[in-house]
């Protein structure tokens, strides 16, 4: 090999033809194809990177199940259309029940028999709340008033006392410096 | 003269006129375009997933949860042309997150011998030639751990996955000249590498 050859040979080259060819030049490129070194360092090392990729498929299963898509994307086309019919139908029916509503309130205002009916009920509430307060306040019928505590309320304070001791009573008792 | 390595897996959707129809008709939401692409890119992805992380059952399933990302995403898809870029790069993304996680729950099981990144390969489907698999995968992990990650990223998106230096780019979304840089220098430790070569069959053409 001569001088000149030796420094054009370069496996430098090689390399870079190996990861793309388009970047040499005419005369690398020329040199690569004249030189039988440098065609067999590049045969050499394409064989080796086809021979990975080679063994490493063969020595890579195969899947076993197809992947599954989501169900419910599969609608995902027509979501948008879906969308917007299903948006203007609910303001569509929000807008006809506040019409309903509007025209049934303003259609022509209330009449006097109308007014008289809700002065009416408005007496029958108040009546029905005063009874309800009445109960509130003693809900017994008449004949158990005599026994209820209420109607009891004139018994003497000390049988209280006798029933439900005052604090302290029972500490001075124990001691027995209790005078009653 | 040089010859362009391993074009097979790395044709284009530009040379591929029915495979772009299809994804511009799944970018408008037809389904069925959609699992046509499936069809055609499945167990690509599959052996792409597998030779990153070499447990069959994790394979698959990170295979699903990318074809279910890549199926919710399709139709903000914007450059129909780049959608085998865009898939191999949820794959990527998706390997990535599956790996850390492994890696954060490895620190919580000091104890327990957790498989990493290129860990020999699970012994589902056995065989007779199982010791030499797990003898290929166990070498191939260790030519790649003298590879920085960018350079191992690049060469396994080239040589193993067979896209094109163009592909390459759009997935780790580096500049061709940097991939290239990268992929120089990976094919350079791939040259001097004496361990695996062994172990490469020849084709059968």
């Amino acid at each position: 090999m001569s001088d000149d050859k030796k420094t054009r040979c370069d496996i430098g080259q090689v390399i870079r033809c190996v990861v793309d060819e388009n970047d040499l030049d005419g005369e690398q490129r020329r040199h690569l194809d004249e030189c039988p070194v440098c065609r067999e360092e590049l045969r050499r090392l394409e064989g080796g990177l086809r021979r990975l990729e080679h063994t490493a498929a063969e020595y890579t299963p195969g899947p076993v199940r197809r992947p599954a898509l989501p169900v419910e994307e599969s609608a995902q086309p027509h979501r948008p259309a879906f969308g917007w019919r299903l948006a203007w139908g609910t303001a569509f029916s929000l807008a006809l029940v506040m019409l309903i509503a509007v025209w049934a309130l303003f259609r022509g205002g209330l009449s006097p028999e109308s007014y008289q009916d809700v002065a009416r009920e408005m007496a029958e509430d108040e009546m029905l709340l005063a009874e309800v307060i009445v109960l509130e306040e003693n809900p017994l019928p008449d004949a158990y008033r005599e026994i209820s505590p209420e109607e009891t309320s004139g018994i003497d304070e000390e049988i209280f006392d006798f029933i439900v001791p005052v604090e302290g009573w029972s500490t001075d008792q124990e001691s027995g410096t209790k005078e009653v | 003269m040089g010859m362009a390595v391993m074009q097979g897996g790395g044709a284009d959707l530009r040379d591929r006129p029915d495979q772009a129809a299809a994804v511009r008709r799944a970018v408008a939401g037809d389904r069925e375009a959609f699992e046509e692409l499936m069809n055609t890119y499945h167990r690509r992805i599959f052996a792409m997933v597998y030779s990153r992380i070499t447990s069959r059952m994790d394979a698959e399933d990170i295979t699903q949860e990318i074809f279910v990302r890549a199926f919710q995403g399709v139709r903000s898809l914007r450059d129909p042309e780049l959608f085998k870029s865009w898939l191999y790069r949820i794959a990527l993304n998706a390997v990535n997150d599956f790996l850390r996680k492994k890696r954060l729950r490895s620190i919580f099981t000091l104890f327990t011998r957790e498989r990493d990144e290129g860990e020999v390969p699970d012994p589902i489907g056995g065989g007779p030639d199982y010791l030499e698999r797990k003898e290929f995968w166990t070498r191939l992990k260790e030519f790649f751990s003298r590879l920085s990650p960018s350079e191992r990223e690049v060469f396994r998106l080239r040589f193993l996955d067979g896209l094109c230096i163009r592909e390459v780019a759009e997935v780790m979304e580096k500049n061709e000249s940097t991939v290239k840089t990268h992929l120089y220098r990976a094919v350079e430790k791939f040259r001097r590498e004496r361990d695996l070569s062994g172990l490469l069959k020849e084709e059968m053409s």
